[in-house]
C-alpha cells in the first residue's frame, strides 16, 4: 500500500518537476542534507536553486573526484585540493593536465559557503560560477565546458542522480550546482582553538594562549585583517611580499590602480596544513611567514600600514606559531564524508 | 487523498505552462536586421586576408558580439524589438550577413538604436542556467570564467605591424580584442529623418547595416598597431575602451 502510493506520488512529482521550469523541488527519493555547523558559526546563506540535499552532495562529491572533467581525463578537482591538506595543494603552483603550471597557489577549501567571492583577486562571485574556471582554464583542466558536460552526461549513474537531485537531465546546471553543494558541506571549526573558545580551557597550552594574545594585540594586529570566526575579513590587502609583484592581484579583475598588488586576506584555519604560503606559494613554512611579518615586509607603495617591523622575541615567535598550530581541525581532514 | 493533493497543483501547473505560449497574431509585420561585415568596400570572410585602409595586412578569424535592447526609433519615441542576441560570423555561411528577425509593429521609423554588449543584469547572468541554444549559455564561449561577466565583443585574428608588406600575414602576429565589463556597454544609433523607412502592415522589412573593420581601427580613436594587439579589457583597459568607442561607430547604413 505504502509502496503503491509512493510510486504514484513519485510519478506525479516527476511529472511536476519536469513540467514546471523550477528545478529546485526536492524529489521524494532525496532528503535535505543536514549541515551541522560548529558552535559559534553564523548560519550559511545557501542559494534558493541549490538547497543542500543528500543526493546533490553525493553527486557533487563524485564529480569533485572525477578526472573525466579534464580534457585528457588525468586531473580532477581533487588533484590540486587534497583533504589531508584541508583541500589545498602541497606545492607552490599546482600542475594541471600535461604538466602545465598556472599562476597561483591552490588555496584550501573549507567554510566556502561564507566566502563573499572567490580567488585571490575576488573575480568570481559565487561557488557555482567558480566551478567553470578550473574546467576551462588551459593550465588546469583545459576542457570546453559544454564538452565536459557532454562527456559526463554519458554516465548513467550521473544521469539518474541528476534526475533525483535536480529533476532534470545532467547538464551544466547540475554539474555546477552539485559540486557547489558538496563544497558547502566542507565545514571546518573543530580545532583546539575552537574547543578552547567553547569552554575547554585546557584545549590550548600556555604558549598557544600567549600566541593568541599576541595575534590579537594592537602591536601585531594580525586580527586587523585575519578577523572573525573564519580568520579573514575578506578584504584585499597588500602584506608587503615584494617591491614589485609579478601578479597584480585584485587589479587583474578590476583594472583599478588602487587595487594593484592586493590579494584577498586568506583564512588561517588549518594553516599548519596548507604550506606553502601566500598567493604564489613563496613561503615554504609558517616560521618563514612569521619572519616575514617580523621584518615588516618589502617597501611596496600599496603595503598596508599595519605591516611594520614587529621586533618579536624568539619566545614570541614560537608562541605565535603555537597559536597558528592550534587552528588545525583534525576531524575535518579525516572526515570520511569528504573522501572519494 | 494523496492523489487529489498532488493532482490539483499538477493540473494548475499544466494550465500555467500551456498558457505561457502566445498565439501569433495574423497580419503582423516582421523586421530583419542584417549586419554585413566589411572591410572598406569588400565583404569580409573569416580566415581570408585583406589589406586595410592604411595598408596593413589583416586576417580576421573570429568576430562575435552581443547586441542588446534593439529599438526602432520614430518621431514619437522608440520601441524595443529585441532584448538580446549574439551575432557570430562562425554561425553564418561565408559572405552571408549576421541577422535576426522579429515581429515588429507596423509604422514609420527614422532609424534604429542598440547597445553593443550586455546590460548589467544580463552581464551578471550565470551561464550554466541557460540551454546551449541561448545567447548567454556556455556554448557561445563568451563567458569569462576567471572574472564575472561576459565578453561583449570578440574580434580575433592576425595582422601585420608594418605597412605594405608582401603577404601572407604572419601567423605569429595574433590580435585579440575582447571587450567587456559594465562600463564598456556602449550604444550605437543609426538613421535619421533622411533615411526614414516604413514597416507596412503584414510585410517583411529588412534593415541593412555594414560593419566596417577599417572603422574599428581608424574611428574617433586611432588604434595604432603599436598600441597593442591584445586586450582582455582589464589587462589593457585603455585599449578596450578605444576599441569599443570605434566599434559602435563602425556600423553604417548599407548603400541601397
Ligand atoms: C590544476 C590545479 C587545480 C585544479 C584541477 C582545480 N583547482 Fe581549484 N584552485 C586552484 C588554484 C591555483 C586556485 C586559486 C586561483 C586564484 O586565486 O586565482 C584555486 C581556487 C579554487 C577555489 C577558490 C577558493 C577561494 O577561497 O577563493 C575553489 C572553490 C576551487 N578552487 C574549487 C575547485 C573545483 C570545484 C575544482 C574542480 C572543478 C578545482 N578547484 C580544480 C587549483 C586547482
Ligand atoms: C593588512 C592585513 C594583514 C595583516 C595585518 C596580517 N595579514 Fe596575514 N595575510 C594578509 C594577506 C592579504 C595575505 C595573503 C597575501 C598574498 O597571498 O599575497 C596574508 C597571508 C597570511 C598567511 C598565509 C596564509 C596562506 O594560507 O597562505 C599567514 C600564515 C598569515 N597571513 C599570518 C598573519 C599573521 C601571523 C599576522 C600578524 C603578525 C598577519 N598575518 C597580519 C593580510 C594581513
Amino acid at each position: 500500500m505504502i509502496n503503491g502510493k509512493l510510486i504514484i506520488g513519485l510519478g506525479l512529482l516527476l511529472a511536476l518537476s519536469v513540467s514546471s521550469c523550477k528545478p529546485d523541488e526536492v524529489d521524494a527519493l532525496d532528503r535535505p542534507y543536514r549541515l551541522s555547523l560548529p558552535a559559534g558559526f553564523p548560519s550559511m546563506n545557501i542559494p534558493a536553486d541549490n538547497e543542500l540535499t543528500e543526493v546533490r552532495v553525493e553527486l557533487g562529491k563524485m564529480l569533485f573526484f572525477d578526472k573525466a572533467l579534464s580534457r585528457d581525463s588525468t586531473v580532477s578537482c581533487g588533484s590540486c585540493h587534497f583533504q589531508l591538506n584541508a583541500f589545498s595543494d602541497v606545492v607552490a603552483i599546482s600542475t594541471g593536465i600535461e604538466g602545465r603550471k598556472g599562476l597561483r597557489n591552490s588555496p584550501p577549501l573549507f567554510n566556502l559557503g561564507y566566502h563573499p567571492y572567490f580567488f585571490f583577486d575576488g573575480g568570481v562571485p559565487t561557488l557555482e560560477l567558480q566551478v567553470l574556471a578550473p574546467v576551462q582554464d588551459v593550465n588546469e583542466m583545459d576542457h570546453e565546458f559544454p564538452e565536459a558536460v557532454a562527456r559526463l552526461a554519458q554516465n548513467q549513474v550521473y544521469q539518474e542522480m541528476a534526475q533525483i537531485a535536480y529533476g532534470r537531465s545532467f547538464d551544466a546546471f547540475v554539474l555546477t550546482r552539485a559540486i557547489s553543494a558538496f563544497e558547502r558541506t566542507l565545514v571546518s571549526g573543530n580545532s583546539a582553538y575552537d574547543k578552547y573558545n567553547n569552554g575547554s580551557s585546557n584545549a590550548l597550552n600556555e604558549s598557544a594562549k600567549r600566541g593568541m594574545a599576541l595575534f590579537n594585540s594592537e602591536r601585531l594586529s594580525c586580527n586587523g585583517c585575519h578577523s572573525g570566526f573564519n580568520f579573514t575579513d575578506y578584504s584585499f590587502k597588500n602584506n608587503g611580499l615584494y617591491v614589485q609583484y609579478p601578479d597584480s592581484g585584485r587589479m587583474r579583475v578590476t583594472a583599478l590602480p588602487q587595487d594593484r598588488d592586493k590579494f584577498k586576506v586568506p583564512s588561517l584555519r588549518n594553516v599548519a596544513l596548507t604550506a606553502p604560503y601566500m598567493h604564489d606559494g613563496s613561503f615554504a613554512t609558517l616560521p618563514d611567514v612569521i619572519e616575514h611579518y617580523n621584518s615588516g615586509g618589502a617597501a611596496n607603495p600599496q603595503k598596508d600600514e599595519r605591516i611594520q617591523p614587529l621586533l618579536l622575541s624568539n619566545q614570541e615567535k614560537s608562541d605565535l606559531l603555537e597559536f597558528l598550530y592550534s587552528l588545525t581541525d583534525n576531524e575535518f581532514i579525516t572526515n570520511p564524508n569528504y573522501a572519494p | 487523498m494523496i492523489y487529489l493533493r498532488l493532482l490539483i497543483p499538477a493540473l494548475i501547473l499544466v494550465v500555467m505552462v500551456s498558457s505561457c505560449e502566445k498565439d501569433p497574431e495574423l497580419g503582423t509585420s516582421t523586421f530583419t536586421l542584417a549586419v554585413h561585415p566589411v572591410i572598406g568596400t569588400e565583404g569580409l570572410i573569416l580566415n581570408q586576408e585583406y589589406i586595410d585602409q592604411e595598408g596593413y595586412r589583416i586576417k580576421p578569424v573570429t568576430l562575435r558580439f552581443y547586441i542588446a535592447h534593439v529599438m526602432l526609433t520614430s518621431a514619437t519615441g522608440e520601441v524595443e524589438i529585441k532584448d538580446l542576441d549574439l551575432l557570430d560570423m562562425e554561425n553564418v555561411a561565408a559572405g552571408e550577413p549576421l541577422t535576426f528577425t522579429v515581429e515588429a509593429p507596423a509604422g514609420d521609423y527614422t532609424g534604429i538604436s542598440f547597445w553593443v554588449g550586455l546590460d548589467s543584469t544580463q552581464n551578471a547572468s550565470d551561464p550554466a542556467t541557460f540551454n546551449n541554444d541561448h545567447p548567454l549559455s556556455l556554448a557561445t564561449g563568451t563567458f569569462w570564467t576567471w572574472n564575472t561577466g561576459y565578453r561583449f565583443v570578440m574580434f580575433e585574428g592576425y595582422f601585420d605591424t608594418i605597412q605594405n608588406t608582401p603577404g601572407p600575414v604572419s601567423s605569429t602576429r595574433f590580435f585579440n580584442y575582447h571587450t567587456g565589463t559594465n562600463p564598456l556597454y556602449a550604444k550605437a544609433e543609426l538613421g535619421n529623418a533622411s533615411t526614414a523607412f516604413t514597416i507596412a502592415e503584414g510585410a517583411d522589412y529588412t534593415y541593412n547595416l555594414d560593419l566596417d573593420v577599417n572603422k574599428m581601427f581608424y574611428g574617433p580613436q586611432n588604434i595604432a598597431r603599436s598600441q597593442g594587439a591584445v586586450t582582455h579589457t582589464t589587462s589593457n583597459y585603455e585599449l578596450a575602451d578605444k576599441f569599443t568607442q570605434n566599434f559602435v561607430r563602425a556600423f553604417t547604413l548599407s548603400a541601397p
